[in-house]
């Protein structure tokens, strides 16, 4: 059975899979007809008898006669004439009637007016097909920032149109609605993938444009960043589950980071020369547990070689029956926490201790978003910092507690996916729960790791916290946020006590024995009785089934 | 004792509108934290691992990735088949663990405490991670001064 979505598909002959026969085309014809049509001239050639200037800086909404009297006044040309305007790409056009008018204008750029600081620059109509807008006057500081501020926005602005244009006519047509191929669009039409902003507007189009897709494909395309596959995350791409990269400059494995977010099927960096890294194929593994083949080669046990540290496992706990417990209280936690926060307030009492730390990538903001509140709370022992303020990190009782988590960005937890150690500190009746998983912040739609331990004891009965239904109240929290990582890959527990996860509701028991009863035939109730002697698993419970049945150890009337 | 701190980032009174009791014990706290962080853990961890064993006692259990070593007999061997190993440590923070319910004068001069370390692990020559690290540091019976490792747990995070 194949899993979602196609493999990706082997690279077409030639350019045909990407270039694209219109290439060469004029991709600006679009940007002149606009200009055209308003002039009255019905010829694709520009030849607008006037000369024009190019105010950048200012609002549509701007006054265009007042800003017209304001320009004349400043330039003491009180016969200077003005021959109809245009707003254009955030930009405002004056058609000057002279002009030996034009170079006084053009030495007002930089004027204040209402307060803004705008930018005035001759239009040079025939530098468009070079991608240059604006030709300099005079060599000044401020014309070459304009210009290269110019050049940006057109160039952002043409690639825009590549892109939509390379969409419609090769995805949008073609037959295979699960592949986008970018491939060769550096090449031979000039698009920059390393651009943050072109691939943010990607990835805008193909959100809106390739519903279907499951595999984008950037072949060729001399990509030596994966920085700006970041953006994807801002835009719900969770059907995109394969990434080809062939024959492109990505050479580091922290590059593959910016991909953590998402949960991928197959990834392609043949003729790249990060695959010439040791381990390259290991490395890549563990970074994306997700992952069932790299390069066209599914990933096996060989791509893991035999590690040197004793075996990862899955949540340990110390007895069954103190990790319900646990396990009761954080869903109940995490559920108020995600949702209505201000109810965990009774689940700390007078003095209840918390703390938090945070660790940063490198690319990250520090000013915006969540990251500023992880900063500013962050208690980080290795920093110097006078006592005072330690001890103010330290959050004492549930006042101090609360007014914090007021601060904290609103989130969506995982507990399903998280990491789960539960046991008794020696000798105490203290419970430890040390979870490690990630949530969601549903505002920034940042996801970041977190570690957090609790130390619980029994509510007292009456306690504020027992009135409130928790079963425990918090000693001691303490809070590490991180970037997200995906968590390792790691074995199943074995052995009679971790072998004992939550028994499933009476629904989910319905519906496992229902599955269990159509696979083999077991009468419901039988399906029943097998599911309860394997923890209510149902792999195990299959397993199990299927060496009895090879033994001739189930009688016939066990059978529907 | 430690409440009535109700301004509770307050910074207009001399001392930052901070308990002084509480101050007192987060000093010590962080004190004897780092102490035993930067000079005998991760130090002794690194280097002559089995010393490591002298911060622990009878009772202790040390939990890797969801494996529990309870006793010194066990921590020995789990000590032992860890391949050498080199800590960073990017972020550490403990804070101090009270009785409850809050009965019993405080402890204010050697309370149990709670440290939680985050940074990076090198095994061997090529397998590194990320790791975090819990320890519950308590008062030794028979020595009320010296405080030992009631537990630890450590996952790789990455």
């Amino acid at each position: 059975m194949s899993g979602r979505g196609g493999r990706i598909i082997k690279k077409r002959g030639g350019r045909g899979g990407g270039g694209g026969g219109r290439a060469q085309s004029n991709p600006n014809r679009n940007r002149f007809n606009v200009f055209v049509n308003r002039s009255n001239n019905n010829n694709n050639h520009v030849d607008d008898s006037y000369q024009r200037i190019c105010i950048s800086n200012l609002p549509s909404t701007t006054d265009r006669n007042d800003l017209m009297d304001f320009l004349k006044n400043k330039a003491y040309k009180p016969m200077l004439n003005f021959k109809g305007s245009e707003y254009k790409n955030s930009r405002f056009y004056f058609s000057v009637e002279k002009p030996e008018d034009i170079p006084s204008l053009v030495s007002l750029s930089g004027v204040r007016y209402g307060g803004v600081k705008v930018f005035i620059a001759k239009e040079d109509k025939s530098s468009f097909s070079q991608n240059r807008v604006v030709q300099n006057t005079a060599p000044r500081a401020n014309n070459r920032k304009i210009e290269s501020m110019k050049q940006q926005q057109f160039t952002s602005n043409k690639q825009m149109k590549l892109l939509e244009d390379h969409i419609d006519t090769n995805y949008t047509k073609s037959t295979v609605p699960e592949l986008v191929d970018f491939s060769y669009l550096y090449t031979t039409k000039e698009i920059d993938f390393n651009d943050l902003k072109t691939i943010r507007q990607l990835f805008r189009l193909v959100s809106e444009k390739c519903k279907k897709a499951t595999t984008i494909s950037f072949t060729h395309n001399s990509i030596t960043s994966l920085s700006p596959f970041k953006a994807m995350m801002t835009h719900s791409l969770d059907n995109i589950i394969n990434f080809n990269f062939d024959s492109n400059k990505i050479a580091n494995l922290s590059e593959l980071d910016n991909l953590l977010d998402l949960s991928l099927r197959e990834l392609v960096f043949t003729n790249n020369p990060i695959t010439n890294i040791p381990n390259y194929r290991m490395e890549v593994a563990r970074k994306f547990p997700d992952l069932q083949y790299l390069d066209g080669k599914e990933i096996t046990a060989e791509d893991f070689p035999p590690s040197p540290i004793p075996p990862l496992r899955s949540n340990f706990c110390d007895s069954a029956e103190r990790q319900q417990f646990a396990y009761k209280f954080l869903e109940k936690y995490f559920t108020a926490f995600d949702k209505n926060r201000s109810d965990i307030i009774t689940a700390y009492f007078d003095n209840s201790k918390f703390s938090i730390t945070y660790t940063q990538d490198g690319s990250s903001n520090p000013t915006r978003g969540s990251t500023k509140t992880y900063q500013r709370f962050n208690r980080n022992l290795k920093k110097q910092a006078d006592i005072v303020k330690k001890t103010q990190l330290l959050f004492d009782g549930y006042d101090q507690i609360y007014n914090f988590f007021k601060l904290y960005p609103t989130t969506s937890h995982y507990l399903a996916s998280s990491v789960i150690d539960t046991f008794l500190a020696p000798g105490s009746q203290y419970l430890n729960v040390v979870i490690h998983g990630h949530y969601l912040e549903t505002v920034f739609k940042t996801k970041r790791s977190f570690d957090r331990v609790f130390i619980l004891a029994p509510a007292q009965a009456g306690s504020e916290a027992a009135k409130n239904g928790w079963e425990a109240v918090i000693l001691n929290e303490q809070l590490h946020v991180r970037p997200y990582v995906r968590f390792p890959r790691l074995e199943q527990q074995n052995g009679a006590i971790a072998a004992a996860p939550a028994v499933p509701d009476a629904q989910t028991q319905e519906t496992l024995a229902q599955q269990l009863s159509i696979v083999t035939s077991l009468k419901p109730e039988f399906a029943k009785e097998c599911l309860a002697n394997n923890q209510w698993d149902l792999n195990t419970a299959l397993e199990n089934f299927k060496s009895l049945k090879e033994q001739n150890q189930i009688p016939p009337t066990c059978f529907n | 004792m430690y409440k009535n701190n109700n301004n509770s980032n307050g910074s207009n009174s001399a001392n930052g509108g901070v308990n002084e009791n509480l101050k007192k014990m987060v000093e010590i706290t962080i004190a004897k934290a780092t102490a035993f962080i930067k000079e005998f853990y991760y130090p002794l961890y690194d280097t002559e691992r089995l010393e490591v064993l002298n911060l622990y006692k009878d009772p202790s259990i040390s939990i890797w990735n969801g494996t529990e070593c309870q006793g010194l007999e066990k921590i020995r061997n789990l000590l032992s088949e860890i391949p050498k190993s080199s800590h960073t440590i990017e972020t550490f923070d403990c804070q101090p663990v009270q009785s409850f319910p809050n009965i019993l004068p405080e402890d204010i001069d050697n309370p149990n405490i709670l440290i939680t370390v985050t940074g990076k692990v090198l095994y061997g020559t090529v397998s590194t991670h990320n790791f975090h690290q819990t320890f519950l540091l308590v008062k030794d019976p028979s020595n009320p001064q010296s405080l030992f490792i009631s537990y630890d747990c450590i996952r790789l995070t990455s």
